[in-house]
């Protein structure tokens, strides 16, 4: 019996996968584990590898198709296995989006019991076929939610609108807004831009746009958002950077950032105020047991978060050198996600672009993030009133009303603030 | 009452006012040009499905519609073109209706087989054999019921007398006496068999015994000779006195149908019996008593003839049927 | 038989205006009140006179209207629907009684090709304003000719309207209206029923038809049933409502034409659908109910298989066990619903 490879689902948002290219060609021989084929998914370029050995055959799914998740791509045939079309194989989905590609395999799951003697009498498990019924099915489109993660009860996995309403209340995530790129805002900005005569040109939106656009949508109109300001004096913390890079320097190591301060920092307020280090589950609160620090990397075409974890228990040095290589692996594409998923907070600095102070969009399931601008000298009144010049931080916090009241994302900002106008702290393992 | 039949006169000649004897010939010409024009627009492409014509019968339906009052009422048969004519129908809106246009009897949706004006008292012809049989006795048991005063007549082919539909409806007319008469058109085949190969009788009227009704076999090439026939069954229906069975033996000139290839006749048959064309023999007997000339005959031929072609013409020029409209008329719309 | 709580009849009535009456007993008072009402009126059929019908629905109604209106015919199904149709089509008000619902096919010819189709081959110039009786269904021992619901056979033809009043009250106000009706309208009455009793208004009333009516509301599952099978749906609904299953269910009433809006918005609201009928599963009204709600904006509501509950691809046998099986019972609801509502089909 062939092995069927399919499109697997490596993200918890994902759909369809892309195949990027092939690294083997057709009849070739293979082993378990080689590499198969890459594939882009909304965030990244993965390897897919051989679920068994043997050679590949039937390779359905070309570069640049777009395969639903759990759709069949190629079949792997053992050594003394004779090659003969599997059901499923013969109508290979060459649909360019992901709509017909369904369709098709939908198609597939049929063809087994009109297989000819010769072809093999069981076919291999097909699982692009999702079962449920049509008004689970309606649930989901509306709410955007991605059936192959909602567990079905009914005969033969069938998805029935229970599940998807347990699904819904398990998970933080409730998208209303699949597809942003259709949204009526874009629609009547092409139209006004036709009926006025005003020239443009059109980009294509691509995956990762496609995905900003739906997840901040989404976030910006599902999430109560509300914005605490505050202003860090950080002169302290500037010259206890000095001096650490100064030994640092010494020792031929990599010198810290102020932004590997901040991470630091915000983990530390985390572990002090866990109430706000949470997120919003429809009828109950996540409360994480770990600072999941997300950091914002620009990349080209967007950006990705990277998400450096249990951030509490790691000093300066290793957060700095662990975004040093996430941002770069974010920069080549080569993340993988399970790099840049699982955040329960976000950072998002600008301050290297001369922005002052701005106001960040929540990164959904997170409940809060932080925005920081540029560092400015400004006049301060000492304590005799006396204006002195001092190097100020001004930091935004986004949070979401739902977990943070205002209340408490004041406490965690007062307690970040205190960390950056006493920076020796910063070294303390979290109480 | 009918007139006593004096020695040698035809019964028609002596009931039937000049005038009367003339329509009766313009009709008969009237339903001959109609059928071969409809047989050429036909041969020509203009109209579709097919028909069944009745060249050769047109005495059967004049003669018989002459015994009718305007209120009085019959069913038709597939081959009915010349029914309605007989009954007072307009030969453009049935070549309206021919032509599949809004403007026809049917509003294009019966076509030949179906043709009918209603208001003239024809309910119809009928696709179906002996399907309009019932139908008549319906009629007439509403004429009787409400006391119409109306005479339903019944024309069927040969085929009929076979049919379930014929038996029932004979001895229902009978047993409730119900002012019907019952005309069967005798053209010796049902199709292709022939009366011979499918019925058990010699006459087909001699069915009207076991029914209890008078049953009478006349020449039915002979328009006097069905009048006479059809107008004793239509005086006897209204005097309440029950239903009657004539067979009136005629002959179609052309095949069943458009398709039909006439391999169960002769060409000595169908030439034997176009000798007896009715039409001619009428001309004859009319021009014989001076009620006609021949150069008279003509004038009715040649606005015949401009008859058909203004019809024809009308048919042509008037609007098809909205495909908006294909359900119209399956349910009354009820207007509130 | 339940007691049926009327949601959405055109009429209200005082308690005062109604009395209880039989199925049958509701077709005989309708049928005297169109005959003393309407000279146009007339009932023929086979036995119906001084006989009363074989089910006693026209009873003594010929000593009252005499025999020229309350018509013996002979045993000519054919024939003496023909001249009901041919009546109907030149000013009577013929109502037509099959003495039993199988022996119309020996009249399919005049129901078809001429009842239905008359007024649109003639160009809407004819109406044909017959009423036809049909006592069917099975339940009387009576085996496979004289059991049948043919009800889906007449359904199928363009030009009839169908329809299976289910209570005494719309027997009689369905027959009225039907009366009332242009067209050509087929009436299936299920011969159990004639002597199941209900509150039924005296005088005239009508109604309507291709209206159906919920009578009994709930959430979690659609069951549309016809005739008979709706007291079976009641029936079952009630054990179904101990199990904490909460069951609509909706009387059609009329099969042609569907009243496609009181399903549709049914299903939309419980997700579910059962078609519970008693004539043959295959190829019948649960079919056309089913794919009516698959083609619809309701399919899209649908969180379960549509579960299709209707009697066996066999004749009627004569055993009365075996009789019993081959049509749903209330067992075969109870059992089929709860497996769609617990989602184990």
């Amino acid at each position: 019996m062939p092995t069927e490879v399919i499109m697997p689902k490596v993200d918890m948002d994902m759909e369809t996968g892309t195949v990027a290219v092939w690294h083997l060609e057709e009849g070739a021989n293979v082993e378990k584990g080689d590499a198969l084929f890459d594939i882009e998914t909304d965030k990244a370029t993965m390897e897919v590898e051989a679920p068994a050995s043997g050679s590949l055959h039937f390779i359905v799914a070309q570069k640049d198709d777009v395969i639903p998740i759990g759709g069949n791509v190629a079949w792997i045939f053992s050594k003394d296995e004779k090659v003969v079309a599997p059901a499923g194989a013969k109508s290979a989905p060459k649909s360019e989006n992901a709509d017909s590609a369904v369709a098709e395999s939908n198609t597939n799951s049929v063809a087994p019991s009109e297989q000819s003697a010769s072809a093999p009498t069981s076919a291999p498990q097909n699982n692009s076929r999702i079962r449920a019924t049509p008004l689970a099915k309606r649930i989901a489109r509306l709410k955007g939610i991605d059936l192959g993660l909602v567990n079905g009860s009914g005969p033969r996995g069938r998805i029935v609108k229970a599940d998807v309403n347990i699904y819904l209340s398990s998970v933080p995530v409730i998208s209303e807004v699949s597809k942003p790129v259709q949204s009526s805002s874009t629609v009547n900005a092409k139209s006004t831009a036709d009926k006025l005569g005003i020239s443009y040109s059109e980009i294509p939106v691509d995956r990762m746009r496609a995905t900003i656009a739906s997840r901040l949508t989404e976030s910006k109109s599902t999430v109560p958002h509300f914005y605490l300001d505050i202003d860090c004096n950080i002169d302290a913390l500037l010259k206890f950077r000095t001096q650490i890079n100064v030994a640092l320097e010494a020792a031929g190591s990599k010198k810290l950032s102020i932004n590997d301060m901040l991470i630091r920092a915000s983990a530390l307020s985390l572990a002090a105020v866990p109430q706000a280090n949470a997120s919003w589950a429809g009828d109950r609160i996540l409360q994480y047991d770990d600072a999941n620090i997300s950091v914002a990397v620009a990349i080209e075409g967007g950006l990705i978060t990277p998400v450096v974890k249990q951030a509490q228990l790691k000093n300066m040095q290793a957060i700095s050198a662990e975004v040093f290589d996430l941002a770069g692996r974010a920069r080549s594409g080569k993340l993988s996600q399970s790099e840049y998923q699982g955040g329960s907070f976000s950072i998002s600095n600008l301050g290297m672009f001369g922005v002052k102070s701005f106001n960040a969009i929540i990164n959904p399931p997170e409940s809060m993030i932080l925005a920081v601008g540029k560092a400015t000298r400004q006049f301060v009144p000492d304590e005799n009133g006396a204006p002195i010049v001092a190097t100020i931080l001004s930091v935004t916090l986004s949070c979401d009303h739902r977990v943070v009241d205002g209340a408490l994302g004041a406490k965690w900002l007062q307690h970040f603030q205190n960390l950056l106008e006493n920076p020796i702290l910063l070294t303390l393992d979290p109480a | 009452m009918t007139k006593e039949k004096k020695a040698n006169v035809p019964f028609a000649i002596s009931n039937y006012s000049p005038e009367q004897l003339r329509e009766a010939l313009r009709k008969m010409i009237l339903i001959r040009r109609f059928e071969e024009g409809a047989e050429d627009c036909y041969t020509r492409g203009l109209i579709h499905g097919t028909m069944h014509l009745s060249i050769g019968q047109e005495a059967s339906a004049v003669g018989s519609c002459m015994a009718l009052k305007p209120d009085d009422q019959i069913t038709s048969t597939h081959r009915g073109h010349g029914h309605c004519v007989a009954k007072g129908a307009e030969a453009s809106r049935m070549f309206a209706e021919f032509f599949g246009k809004e403007t026809g009897y049917c509003k294009g949706r019966g076509g030949s087989m179906h043709i009918a004006d209603v208001e003239m008292g024809n309910l119809g012809a009928n696709g179906i054999v002996a399907g309009g049989i019932p139908i008549a006795v319906g009629a007439a048991l509403t004429s009787k019921r409400l006391k119409l005063g109306k005479v339903v007549l019944c024309f069927f082919g040969d085929g009929a007398n076979n049919e379930g539909a014929f038996h029932e409806s004979l001895n229902m007319a009978s047993i409730w006496n119900l002012p019907v008469v019952f005309i069967c058109e005798n053209n010796k085949y049902g199709m292709s068999t022939s009366i011979e190969r499918s019925t058990a009788v010699k006459n087909i009227s001699d069915r009207a015994s076991a029914y209890s009704m008078p049953g009478v076999t006349v020449d039915g090439n002979d328009l006097s000779a069905i009048s006479e026939a059809v107008t004793i069954a239509v005086e006897r229906a209204r005097a309440g006195d029950g239903p009657s069975l004539v067979e009136s033996l005629t002959y179609r000139w052309r095949g069943h149908s458009k398709s039909d290839r006439n391999k169960y006749r002769t060409k000595e048959e169908i030439s034997d019996w176009m000798d007896k064309d009715p039409i001619l023999r009428l001309s004859a007997v009319l021009q014989e008593h001076s009620i006609i000339t021949a150069k008279e005959i003509e004038a009715i031929e040649t606005s015949v003839d401009k008859e058909i072609a203004d019809a024809i013409k009308f048919a042509q020029e008037s609007p098809s049927p909205s495909m908006n409209d294909v359900t119209r008329d399956v349910y009354t719309e009820l207007t509130s | 038989m339940n007691e049926m709580t009327k949601t959405n009849t055109a009429e209200i009535f005082k308690d005062g205006d109604m009395v209880e009456m039989s199925y049958a007993e509701a077709i005989r008072d309708a049928l005297d009140i169109a005959l003393t009402n309407d000279e146009r009126v007339i009932l023929m059929g086979e036995d119906i006179g001084v006989y009363g019908g074989a089910f006693q629905v026209t009873g003594d109604l010929v000593h009252k209207h005499g025999e020229d209106r309350v018509i013996d015919t002979p045993i000519s199904e054919l024939g003496g629907a023909g001249v009901a149709v041919g009546a109907a089509a030149t000013g009577l008000r013929p109502i037509f009684e099959f003495q039993f619902s199988d022996f119309a096919m020996l009249a399919m010819e005049q129901i078809c090709n001429q009842a239905a189709k008359m007024r649109y081959m003639l160009g809407g110039n004819v109406s044909v304003p017959v009423v036809m009786r049909f006592p069917a269904g099975s339940g009387t021992g009576a085996a496979a000719q004289h059991s049948q619901s043919l009800e889906a056979w007449l359904a199928h033809v363009p030009g009839l309207k169908v329809i299976q009043p289910a209570t005494p009250y719309d027997a009689k106000g369905m027959l009225l209206a039907a009366l009332e009706d242009p067209d050509p309208v087929m009436i299936f009455e299920h011969k159990i029923l004639y002597k199941s009793k209900g509150m039924v208004p005296k005088g005239h009333y009508t109604v309507p038809i291709g209206k159906a009516e919920i009578r009994r509301e709930g959430t979690d599952v659609t069951i549309v049933a016809t005739s008979i099978m709706v007291h079976k749906s009641l029936d079952a609904a009630k054990q179904l409502e101990e199990v904490g299953i909460s069951a609509e269910v909706i009387d059609l009433k009329t099969i042609r034409p569907i009243d496609r809006e009181t399903v549709l918005a049914s299903v939309r609201k419980t997700s579910r659908l059962v078609c519970v009928y008693e004539a043959v599963k295959t190829l019948g009204i649960g079919a056309e109910i089913s794919a009516m709600v698959a083609e619809s904006d309701a399919f899209d509501y649908l969180d379960a298989p549509i579960l299709r509950l209707g009697g066996a691809d066999t004749p009627i046998p004569y055993n009365p066990d075996l009789e019993k099986a081959a049509v749903p019972q209330i067992d075969d609801i109870v059992v089929g619903v709860t497996q769609l509502v617990k989602g184990e089909r």
